[in-house]
């Protein structure tokens, strides 16, 4: 299946992806808002996307004791059922990439669903450090 | 979703309130945020005459008005305060994501005021404002403070000054984000001067837009125009000294304080060569900014081993390298980290040095004065000694922490002719004897010369489109050469009004200025689809010019002249052997300022706005004040 894969190397720190995903799944933008996150050492000013990764065995699916983690049987892709998120933030500490971002406003986790196949963050990177592909 | 309020933030350090303010969707309407707001608190909140190192001198810091959006470019932050090397008033504007992160917890703009008795920092979460002890801090660098201040936490933001700043140092920076510098006119001294070591701050509050549609494809046709543009591109590539060996193949390269115009060694000192040799580690971009035109660079080895920093910028490399005549690139490298972590403005510091060493070259130092150091052109040595010492204090240091203006007062004997300063800022590292708009835009820059004013280089004919808008605005292509006096104040105007509404937006001056890959409709569009409230070029440039107008008038409160408009006596008066013939004369340079203050309405004697103009730009509550100060012409 497709997937995310990151080149840190090409990363700018600019924030363009995380912008894009906020403002693809609210239309509104905000770095909390995203199903991503930008991984930032200042004093050495490296920037590393941090995007989920699909993990074939999932650990957040089994950290999960809600069942809200569901892999689609068509796509092979993760995606958070919110009716179901009881916002006890298991899959987040359960995620080898940190890349589960929890909402303070909401209570709940939000999970990257590769905007349904065609991801935000992948058309928002000016410089590929995202890419989408087998 | 009409034109919003901005929400004000007051802090006053010398009693600890905090309030909040709001501007009305009117006066949003006509200043916008960032650097218009800011001139208007400015004007509002200073008083004429106020020292700028006491409580009374308010420190404002704005938010782009469309900071935090993902429209390219635009996450800049303008500073504006009076200045300490200038005793006019100043702004700086700076990149990072500082402005972004004061925007998500629920402010436009920030005004800092009184003073603190003892060092504070500043923490900014959301609604929760605090004031908190700093002295474990004071004394400590910008890497160290910043990576204190934010270690452990996500989606933190710290500005922040280093020992420069805290020991008043009149060309010290404010840090934002690390390495992104307020830089100019001693913007860091006032932060110091108020015991403020750092402004922290977090927030969730999103950005809504009031048509995502139309804003999203506006963002698209933005981000197509700069990844079409070769210069965008050379700026991602090789960052601002992209062009560096062009500029002093054409004899346009300030060496030696301004004594030549050409640096036989200026190979080492290019962004191609950063990246040839290995310094370069990262390329690094601003919030929303898709060029990335900021540098990130260490050294392995030699006697320098172990520098790392943001940067260089081409002024960095100017002003260390060809300005004080070290070809050492490592060295300039370690003179770029030192000003970057002890909060140094390294355009002012670097024309320190060199203006240091021209004293010893014309032999008017005592031996007292020159402390032991070798003061000679090319002593790198000496050159990363004088960066530690101007931050500290400590030796001739001292003096040249006071800016070149009152060092050669200092020292007299002349030395004022080869003080490169203009209102007692140090001018930046462009050669305006051959470039007339330049040298116009330099001389009139509120804030003293450099090109963070206006920034014509569409005079230089570069590029089609820099043609085309010459052509636009003086009627002939002829004009797009940067030797002709004629029709400057034409093409001035027209950057001054664009940048300064670029500034208020929050939009780097690069892609709306210099490259001119965002044109004032496609900005007006982003502002429209953002409120749903249309706005047009027309208008936007307007607010442009109503800023430059009021920032005028906050100079005209000062006391600030027709006398106050001049380029650096040296380039008035001398020429530069690599170039003969290429100077800005006395008539040259008081015919354009005539054209200037004509387009602008503003009275040739004095310089000073009309009331005539001030009424068509609403600014008529400040006429009616420069009125009763008796300084309206």
């Amino acid at each position: 299946m497709k997937t995310l894969k990151t080149t840190p190397q090409y990363c700018t720190g600019c924030r363009l992806c995380v912008l894009g995903c906020a403002f693809h799944h609210t239309q509104a933008f905000s770095e909390a808002l995203a199903r991503m996150r930008i991984r930032a050492d200042e004093a050495r000013w490296d920037f590393a996307p941090v995007v989920c990764q699909q993990c074939p065995d999932a650990p957040c699916v089994d950290a999960c004791p809600t069942g809200a983690i569901i892999r689609d049987p068509a796509t092979g892709a993760l995606h958070l059922d919110e009716n179901v998120c009881a916002g006890c933030r298991a899959c987040e500490d359960a995620c080898r990439h940190h890349a589960i971002v929890f909402n303070e406003d909401t209570g709940l986790v939000q999970l990257c669903d590769l905007c349904g196949g065609s991801p935000a963050c992948v058309a928002s990177c000016p410089h590929g450090a995202i890419e989408y592909s087998e | 979703m009409p034109v919003p309020e901005s929400h004000v933030l007051f802090v006053n350090l010398s009693n600890g309130k905090v309030r909040r303010e709001t501007m009305s969707p009117t006066e949003v309407r006509k200043y916008l945020g960032g650097r218009g707001g800011n001139a208007w608190l400015f004007w509002r909140e200073a008083k004429a005459g106020i020292d700028p190192l006491g409580p009374e001198n308010p420190l404002i810091f704005g938010v782009g008005t469309l900071t935090g959006t993902n429209a390219p470019c635009s996450g800049r932050t303008t500073v504006t305060t009076k200045s300490p090397a200038t005793l006019l008033g100043l702004k700086n504007n700076v990149g990072g994501g500082w402005g972004a992160a004061l925007r998500a917890a629920g402010y436009d703009h920030l005004v800092v005021q009184g003073a603190s008795p003892t060092p504070v920092y500043l923490r900014i979460q959301g609604e929760r404002v605090e004031i908190l002890p700093a002295e474990h801090l004071w004394g400590k660098d910008v890497r160290e403070t910043t990576t204190a201040l934010t270690t452990g936490s996500e989606h933190i933001e710290v500005a922040c000054i280093g020992p420069a700043g805290e020991n008043l140092v009149k060309m010290a920076a404010i840090m934002f984000s690390t390495y992104n510098a307020a830089g100019r006119g001693g913007v860091g001294a006032v932060m110091g001067s108020k015991r403020l070591k750092a402004i922290v701050v977090s927030g969730r509050k999103p950005v809504r837009v009031a048509d995502p549609g139309r804003f999203q494809q506006l963002v698209d046709q933005g981000r197509r125009s700069i990844a079409e543009a070769p210069s965008a591109k050379q700026k991602y590539l090789y960052g601002t000294a992209a062009s560096l060996a062009a500029i002093n193949e054409l004899k346009a390269l300030p060496a030696y304080n301004f004594q030549r115009s050409y640096f036989p060694e200026a190979g080492r000192l290019t962004g191609q060569y950063l990246v040839e040799r290995g310094y370069l580690r990262r390329r690094v971009g601003c919030y929303a900014c898709p060029v990335a035109c900021h540098r990130y660079t260490e050294v392995d080895d030699g006697p320098y081993a172990g520098t790392f920093s943001g940067g260089p910028e081409y002024e960095t490399l100017a002003a260390f390298g060809a300005g004080t005549g070290v070809s050492d690139t490592e060295a300039v490298l370690k003179a770029n980290e030192l000003c970057n972590i002890l909060g140094l403005d390294t355009i002012s510091t670097g024309s320190a040095i060199q203006f240091f060493l021209e004293c010893q070259q014309r032999g008017v130092l005592s031996p007292e004065q020159t402390a032991g150091l070798r003061l000679e052109w090319g002593n790198a040595e000496t050159v990363v000694a004088l960066v530690r010492m101007i931050a500290m204090r400590q030796g001739p240091g001292d003096l040249l922490a006071e800016g070149v203006r009152r060092a050669a007062r200092a020292i007299g004997q002349g030395s004022e002719r080869w003080a490169i300063e203009s209102k007692g800022l140090e001018q930046s590292r462009v050669e305006t004897r051959s470039a007339k708009a330049y040298a116009l835009a330099f001389a009139v820059n509120p804030r003293g010369p450099d090109h963070l004013h206006a920034q014509p280089i569409a005079e230089f004919g570069f590029r089609p489109k820099g043609v085309e808008l010459i052509t636009r605005l003086t009627g002939d292509a002829k004009y797009a050469s940067p030797y002709i006096p004629d029709k400057r104040a034409e093409i001035v105007l027209w950057h001054e009004d664009f940048y300064a509404a670029g500034d208020a937006l929050g939009l780097c001056s690069f892609p709306t200025t210099a490259d001119y890959t965002i044109s004032p409709d496609l900005a007006a569009g982003h502002l429209s689809a953002l409120w749903g409230e249309e706005i047009d070029a027309d208008e936007l440039l307007q607010v442009g010019r109503r800023i430059v107008t009021l920032e005028k008038c906050c100079n005209v409160r000062e006391g600030a002249t027709r006398a106050h408009d001049r380029v650096p006596w040296r380039l008035e008066h001398e020429e530069s052997p690599d170039r003969p013939g290429a100077i800005n004369a006395t008539e040259e340079m008081q015919r354009m300022l005539d054209e200037y203050y004509a387009l602008h309405g503003w009275d040739p004697v004095t310089s000073w706005p009309t009331r005539e103009t001030l009424r068509s730009l609403g600014l008529d509550e400040v006429a009616d004040e420069l009125a009763r100060m008796g300084r309206l012409p």
